[in-house]
């Protein structure tokens, strides 16, 4: 089922001189769609992301999902969207330093297709990601690896049907950076898309689709 | 986002701490400068309606002036002969005269009797009218020789029975508030005042004659059509000697003084506000800035702006709130020691405070402390809510 819809979608910035990192895309994503996007530094694979999840609004084209034009809609109505459809792993480690890893955890659980998760599940979660023994602990006194974990619990506990995972496996070790693509192939084989960039060879040899992305268009590389 | 405020306010202890200090201190002072200034606008309200006399007389030699005489509790042991005013006024003017006699306690003579000086103004019950509408109030009949009256600022010094120069007396009951030294004042009857102080002064004091010829002033109530000027320039033609005052006048005059201070500790309350207020703008802007990624983070899990704002809006008020009730209790607390530090070092005249007022300076200070905290943390949220999340992630530094 097609999940989502790029339609001639370009982005330009102005920072000093114009840029586009995005130009004329389009691009489809269906359920079960495992996608790697690879590309130099800088070319624009983030801003793709954040147009992906309605971080960003296009300059010009169209973001669909499921029949309805995420371009269209208001910030509250986006909101929402992103609240019950997307989970978003950034480049950096992002939790809220007032919770414990836990309370992000169930924090992140609230919004989502399953609405309010319980405690056990919680628990689960973390003990797959191996910081269960952190539960207790506030962001801060975690180690890079440690937060980025957390942060992937966080987006898992949220089920949602499209996760945009942007470097996942920075600050992991070789081991972590498998586990975690499998995690993210269960979620695929669970119904939902994933949509990775990554420098990581390895990572990206996970994914079933591998994109390139230059002078701001998708080329499939495999 | 309830829970994440709170969860917020708990633990970022720093933050919430230096919060609370910054609106403790600014709600603290203009709570003390609005109290000040509430008192003494109730204090000079309760002097004109109860002060009772249109002219004062008094000795020349007095060493205060009758701004002092009227509104503070100073003891005053000065004389004149009681015979001074005879033939002197143009009595179709005058509706009432009434004299009074001024001794003063002596405090440590013994046990029940008052801890430092207060001024004993004896009165005569038979012509009074300063004192008559409390009597009145009181349904008291009757003022024996042995019962005192005491001013409401000083009800604490004093028993039900107290030793007063040499005798005791019976306490009849409070004098109500009157924005005057009559609050500072001990009341008696005039005979009983010449006696008591015969026996406990020397009679230097009373400038070798007998205190039964003396008194301290005498206080003129005037017909509803005489003009107080014109009956004081008549007296005074007449060769009075004794000094002969408006009271009015000197009301007027004395509020003069007072509104020229409270417009300067006015202008500072506000100046207290305004440069609190900046404060916390600044340090609101300082701790949303630091919490740019995370609100990134809030936005792109699906937080609407709406609700960042209103998170921020939710610490913000609690922190505020706390810290303006501590600082209006202090502030509330310490007026009354301020304005008594202040009667030192010039005329106040000042009521007391009751329970509703009170309260409502709380409140006050409480809605003050919150307006001017989320009148500091407006731009700052609506800054960072309104930020697209892409931004807040990706610009997390200053």
């Amino acid at each position: 089922m097609l999940l989502c819809e790029l339609k001639n979608v370009t982005k330009t910035y102005s920072v000093g001189e114009e840029v586009t990192p995005v130009k004329d895309l389009c691009f489809k994503i269906y359920s079960g769609d495992f996608v790697a996007i690879k590309g130099e530094s800088g070319i624009g694979k983030s801003t793709l992301l954040f147009l992906i999840g309605g971080l960003l609004k296009a300059t010009e084209g169209e973001i669909v999902y499921r029949n309805q034009a995420i371009s269209k809609l208001t910030d509250s109505q986006c909101s929402l969207w992103r609240r019950n459809k997307i989970g978003y792993l950034f480049q950096d480690s992002q939790l809220i330093q007032a919770l414990t890893v836990k309370e992000n955890i169930l924090m992140a659980g609230r919004f989502g297709t399953g609405g309010k998760i319980k405690d056990k599940e919680a628990d689960k979660i973390l003990e797959k990601l191996g910081v269960d023994d952190k539960k207790n602990s506030m962001p801060y006194q975690l180690s890079g690896g440690q937060r980025r974990r957390v942060m992937i619990a966080a987006v898992l506990a949220k089920k949602p049907e499209l996760i945009l995972a942007d470097e996942p496996t920075n600050d992991l070790d070789e081991r972590w950076s498998d586990r975690i693509m499998e995690l993210l192939m269960d979620e695929t084989k669970n119904g939902g898309a994933v949509v990775l960039v990554t420098h990581d060879e390895k990572s990206a040899s996970y994914a079933e689709k591998i994109y390139c992305l230059e002078d701001g268009k998708l080329n499939l590389q495999q | 986002m309830f829970r994440l405020a709170c969860y917020n306010l708990v633990r970022r202890k720093t933050k919430t701490f230096m919060t609370i200090f910054i609106t403790l201190i600014i709600t603290n002072i203009f709570v003390i400068i609005w109290s000040v200034y509430s008192l003494t606008e109730s204090g000079i309200r309760l002097s004109d309606e109860r002060m009772g006399a249109d002219v004062l007389i008094y000795p020349v030699t007095a060493s205060v002036d009758e701004i002092e005489l009227m509104f503070t509790g100073v003891e005053q042991m000065v004389y004149m002969d009681a015979d001074v005013i005879d033939g002197k006024f143009p009595m179709e003017m005058v509706d009432a005269v009434t004299s009074q006699f001024f001794v003063q306690t002596k405090p440590g003579a013994g046990c029940c009797t008052a801890s430092k000086e207060f001024r004993i103004v004896g009165f005569d019950p038979e012509t009074d009218f300063i004192l008559n509408p409390w009597f009145e109030e009181k349904e008291i009949k009757r003022f024996e020789k042995d019962n005192l009256i005491i001013g409401s600022g000083i009800e604490n010094e004093f028993g039900a029975q107290t030793f007063v120069l040499n005798n005791i007396y019976t306490v009849s009951g409070i004098l109500y508030p009157t924005g005057t030294g009559m609050d500072n004042s001990v009341f008696m009857d005039i005979d009983a005042a010449r006696e008591s102080g015969a026996k406990s002064f020397d009679s230097r004091t009373f400038n070798g004659k007998l205190p039964e010829e003396l008194v301290t002033c005498y206080l003129i109530k005037l017909k509803s059509e005489a003009d107080s000027d014109e009956f004081i320039k008549k007296v005074l033609e007449n060769g009075i000697e004794a000094n002969v005052v408006s009271v009015s006048a000197a009301k007027k005059q004395m509020q003069a003084q007072i509104w020229q201070l409270l417009k300067i500790l006015l202008l500072f309350g506000g100046a207290v506000l305004v440069t609190g207020g900046i404060a916390l703008f600044i340090h609101f802007s300082g701790f949303v800035t630091k919490r740019k990624s995370e609100i990134g983070y809030l936005r792109a899990i699906g937080l609407k702006k709406s609700e960042i704002f209103f998170m921020f809006i939710l610490e913000t008020g609690a922190a505020g709130a706390l810290g303006g009730v501590t600082g209006s209790i202090i502030g509330v607390i310490a007026a009354p020691e301020i304005m008594e530090y202040l009667e030192m070092i010039t005329v106040f005249p000042i009521n007391s405070w009751n329970q509703i007022q009170i309260l409502q300076h709380v409140a006050g200070g409480m809605i003050s402390a919150l307006l001017v905290c989320l009148a500091a943390v407006f731009i700052p949220a609506v800054r960072i809510s309104a930020m697209e999340p892409q931004q807040a992630i990706v610009r997390r530094d200053l």
